[in-house]
């Protein structure tokens, strides 16, 4: 080996590291010799200073008063961010209708007979009255036909509620 | 290697736990310490992980543990110690890397011989470059070459490889050289 090792080479034989060719290299070049010396000289310097007290201001430096990361703030509004726009692109998706408009149409037209059924009957029948109403509502909600006293003699299905069940759900 | 005692404390008597503590504690203090102060920025958190370190020495001579060697176990249980602190979550959210290297605010590289002799700005320097390096890198660097274990018992110390250890120990020569413009 005619070349001589570059820094990295020697640091590498320095720490037990390198080729066994590299290392004979070192051994008969006397100026690789002097150059490794050197590294040790760096290292014992290095070990003097640390070995004495970290200097006054870089003490003062890592006082644990300082204030937070910047990055650390950087993350905090970038997740707010992200929740603000998370809550912008929701919302209206929540506030959208979900049924077809023959379907709306159809629950209106129910809700609005059951209504118009409250507004009909007598005062003494405020109970049976409210009833029909909540069965009315319930049906429409569930897209069926609330029964009436003309169901007795009607062939046709109609949806019984359970008022009770339907009166605590809302 | 500057170690106070020998590996086994000199305990031949058998002492009771009180006195064994005391005298790990006066052969290790200082070294502990210091071991911590190199891990750790703050000098005052190294001084709080050194003392949780021999809290953990008592319970263990209390509980009757028998190291072969309190040396490394003391070094072992520091080195734990202090990266423990590092990752905790108050830790890692007020403390930053206490210096970046900043090579412009540093004095420069090019003076005379005499003032380059470990003046104060070549200590800071050296410090600062120190504090710069990685976690992994001051630790296989502090035990190698300031408390001057093997690279066998480092690699064992720290869980790793020998190989590691000198892959580690290259990095943080070079980096720390570099700093003194011993390095082209």
């Amino acid at each position: 080996m005619r070349e001589c090792p570059d820094e990295g080479t020697l640091e590498r034989l320095f720490v037990g590291e390198g080729r066994a060719a590299e290392q004979r290299h070192v051994e008969s070049c006397r100026e690789c010799a002097m150059r490794l010396r050197r590294i040790e000289r760096d290292v014992e310097r290095i070990r003097e200073a640390l070995f004495a007290d970290p200097p006054r201001e870089l003490v003062r430096r890592a006082s644990p008063a300082r204030p937070l990361r910047p990055l650390l703030g950087v993350v905090a509004l970038g997740a707010a961010a992200a929740c603000a726009a998370a809550l912008l692109w929701v919302r209206p998706r929540a506030l959208e209708p979900t049924e077809s408009p023959s379907e709306l149409a159809s629950f209106v037209q129910t809700a609005s007979q059951a209504l118009l059924l409250a507004v009909e009957e007598e005062p003494d029948t405020t109970v049976n009255s409210r009833e029909e109403q909540l069965a009315a509502l319930g049906a429409a909600i569930t897209g069926g036909r609330p029964c009436t006293l003309d169901d007795q003699l009607d062939a046709e299905p109609c949806d019984p509620q359970d008022v009770t069940t339907l009166a605590q759900g809302w | 290697m500057a170690k106070e005692v020998d590996r086994d404390g000199g305990l031949k008597s058998v002492p009771g736990p009180r006195s064994r503590f005391d005298e790990l504690y006066r052969a290790h203090a200082v070294r502990i310490g210091r071991l911590c102060r190199w891990l750790l920025s703050d000098p005052g958190e190294a001084e709080d992980v050194a003392q949780e370190v021999f809290l953990k020495l008592h319970r263990a001579l209390e509980e009757g543990t028998e190291a072969q060697a309190w040396e490394p176990w003391l070094t072992t249980v520091a080195l734990n110690a202090c990266r423990d602190r590092r990752r905790s979550a108050w830790w890692r959210r007020v403390w930053q890397p206490a210096v970046e290297l900043d090579e412009s605010k540093l004095p420069g590289l090019h003076r005379d011989a005499e003032e380059e002799l470990l003046g104060g700005e070549e200590r800071t320097r050296i410090w600062v470059a120190y504090r710069a390096l990685s976690p992994r890198q001051r630790e296989v660097f502090a035990l190698r070459h300031l408390e001057g274990w093997s690279t066998e018992e480092v690699a064992q110390m720290l869980g790793m490889s020998s190989g590691s250890v000198k892959r580690h120990l290259h990095r943080a020569i070079g980096h720390l050289r570099r700093t003194l413009g011993g390095r082209a």
